[in-house]
């Protein structure tokens, strides 16, 4: 799969404006937590976004799905900041941040988790979390401990509090990434494939988990290849596929377009 | 909300290791009044080690900025002091401002060497030390290579002298020693360890890291100037090339290496080594200092927690460890 294209994209962020899908624009009743229109990010002559909109409301759970080199991953680093945009705008509430950087973003309530877990490996998981609760989350120091406590608690990972992160297994990284993103207590949290590798069990009890962040009122943005996880959290669906938006939607509808069983299952689905 | 958690507190060891350094730094205190006047010099130096130590500890170890320019304020701390002394201030009010002057370098220096990432913030602070050491003598007060001498702290009587010099060089250790430990267990700590483990998660999480970086840079480059001004009042005459040699450097990578970076008391153990191993060769002169390389290679390859590492590989938790743990509620 390639990102290069042979047309050049337009460039300008009213260019994509028009390109963006107008019918899935924000109502003026349910307010936008997180709205991006016309992202563009180019490493070198690779296009990885190409002119994507995207929105979350308050509260809403939203997947992200499609294949391998979609642009998925590029599209959370976009949103959380973690690397500026070639062009497009990025609004969180009614606030554009655009030109913030990650750490502005997490203080006003965007985390993200890594795809690839980046723990503080000489740190332990408790201090891993604590650390974020103090910084990100403005915890004060007397309730922090508690606060840290309970995420591991939250997450699974109370007994293994002080093992450092080192000497973690892959799954257990996967949730401190859950974990460190919580205790920063965010409004909007982005997970990026924190569900692979983790049996049936393990699935059931991270559904549970997200569940019960969305009732407390978060906004929940997930990228997930395993589908049924997802589908049993997320009330909407955007499907990406080589740098752009697909199809989005009703999850059942996204998932039986055309277009997306083309681009997972190849050009003949039969 | 009722506090069910709470953080680990100190263990037996870490107290009496506590007490026991308190003990040695009074006891030092009153040597002066029966030690030889070459005992209270060399005890000046072993102090003047340990802050060095310290202070690339935290850079190093806690922030994961590995300089080898420090001697850039080791060097700048004398030359302020020489200047300041030339301008009619007293030597000993001199040598405390001097101190505090490099601050005014260091300040704006962090802004630029601070965005620069491992290898090249390592290399960039050497190319600085060389740049400001080139400078430092075109001052015709200096005299080039030559140096200058403090006329007049040489004029002082030379016991009193001592005394004060090693009075003040236990007086920094001390307050070195209880500003990192706290520094380190508090807020700082937690996000400096987070920066140097991974710098971009760090501020994903909400972390200032440039502030934090910033911070750890300044203390870390006032403990060495304080250490450069020590020294200047223990040796009387600068030379810019010793004042920023890269020896400083050198002493300071082995201090920590081996004691054990990013552990609070291996660079203690480390300027405990180095000052003892100075003792016992350095009359061999480079074969000396070569020997310290391959030392500090070895422990590099071999033992990269350094003796700290050795002993807490041996199942003992580490002393005085800058580690949080998590304590769950009793019953």
């Amino acid at each position: 799969m390639s990102y290069t294209r042979t047309q050049p994209a337009a460039a300008t962020a009213d260019a994509a404006l028009a390109q963006a899908p107008a019918g899935r624009a924000a109502t003026p009743d349910q307010p936008t937590a997180l709205a991006a229109r016309g992202l563009v990010k180019r490493y070198g002559s690779l296009l990885a976004l190409d002119h994507v909109s995207f929105h979350a409301f308050e509260g809403e759970a939203v997947g992200v799905v499609g294949p391998n080199g979609a642009g998925k991953t590029t599209l959370f680093g976009a949103l959380a900041g973690t690397f500026p945009v070639n062009a497009g705008t990025i609004r969180f509430g009614g606030t554009p941040i655009t030109t913030l950087g990650a750490r502005d973003r997490n203080l006003m309530g965007i985390a993200r988790t890594y795809q690839v877990p980046r723990p503080f490996r000489d740190m332990t998981l408790f201090e891993n979390v604590l650390v974020a609760a103090r910084a990100g989350g403005g915890v004060p120091a007397c309730e922090s401990v508690d606060h840290a406590a309970e995420i591991l608690e939250r997450t699974g990972l109370l007994p293994l509090a002080n093992t450092p992160a080192a000497a973690a297994g892959l799954l257990d990284l996967k949730r401190l990434e859950v974990a460190r993103a919580m205790a920063t207590r965010p409004s909007v949290i982005l997970l990026d494939e924190i569900g692979g590798g983790l049996t049936e069990a393990e699935l059931v009890t991270l559904i549970e988990l997200i569940r019960g962040m969305r009732a407390s009122g978060l906004t929940i943005v997930w990228i997930e290849h395993i589908l049924h996880a997802l589908l049993k959290v997320v009330t909407r669906l955007v499907c990406m596929a080589e740098g752009r938006v697909l199809a989005e939607g009703d999850p059942q509808e996204v998932m039986s377009d055309p277009a997306v069983r083309s681009a997972y299952f190849g050009s003949d689905p039969s | 909300m009722t506090t069910r958690y709470r953080l680990g507190g100190l263990s037996r060891l870490d107290t009496t290791l506590m007490a026991a350094g308190a003990v040695l730094l009074a006891l030092l205190l009153v040597l002066p009044l029966v030690a030889s006047p070459l005992v209270v010099d060399k005890l000046t130096l072993l102090m003047i080690y340990v802050l060095l130590a310290v202070s690339w500890n935290l850079l190093a170890g806690f922030a994961g900025l590995v300089s080898v320019g420090q001697q850039t304020f080791v060097g700048l701390s004398g030359y302020f002091v020489l200047r300041l002394v030339e301008a009619g201030i007293a030597p000993l009010p001199a040598l405390a401002a001097g101190s505090a002057a490099v601050l005014v370098v260091a300040w704006p220096l962090s802004w630029i060497v601070l965005r620069l990432r491992a290898a090249e913030f390592a290399v960039a602070m050497w190319v600085i030390a060389e740049t400001i050491r080139s400078l430092v003598m075109f001052d015709p007060l200096v005299q080039g290579e030559t140096g200058r001498s403090l006329m007049t702290l040489n004029a002082m009587d030379a016991d009193l002298r001592r005394t004060i010099v090693l009075l003040a060089a236990v007086l920094a250790v001390s307050v070195a020693l209880v500003t990192s430990y706290r520094l380190l267990r508090g807020r700082l700590g937690g996000e400096s360890q987070a920066i140097r483990d991974d710098e971009e998660a760090a501020g994903s999480i909400g972390i200032d890291t440039l502030r934090v970086k910033r911070t750890i840079f300044l203390v870390s480059a006032l403990g060495c100037t304080v250490a450069g001004s020590l020294w200047l009042a223990s040796a009387i005459t600068y030379q810019p090339r010793t004042a920023f040699g890269i020896n400083w450097s050198v002493f300071m990578l082995f201090m920590v290496l081996v004691g054990g970076l990013g552990s609070f008391t291996g660079p203690v153990i480390g300027a405990l080594l180095l000052f003892a191993i100075q003792e016992v060769f350095g009359d061999y002169g480079s074969w000396y200092l070569a020997g310290l390389g391959v030392v500090a290679i070895l422990f590099a390859l071999y033992a990269p927690g350094g003796v700290v590492g050795l002993i807490t590989g041996r199942s003992l938790r580490e002393p005085l460890s800058m580690r949080k743990t998590l304590v769950a509620p009793r019953g």
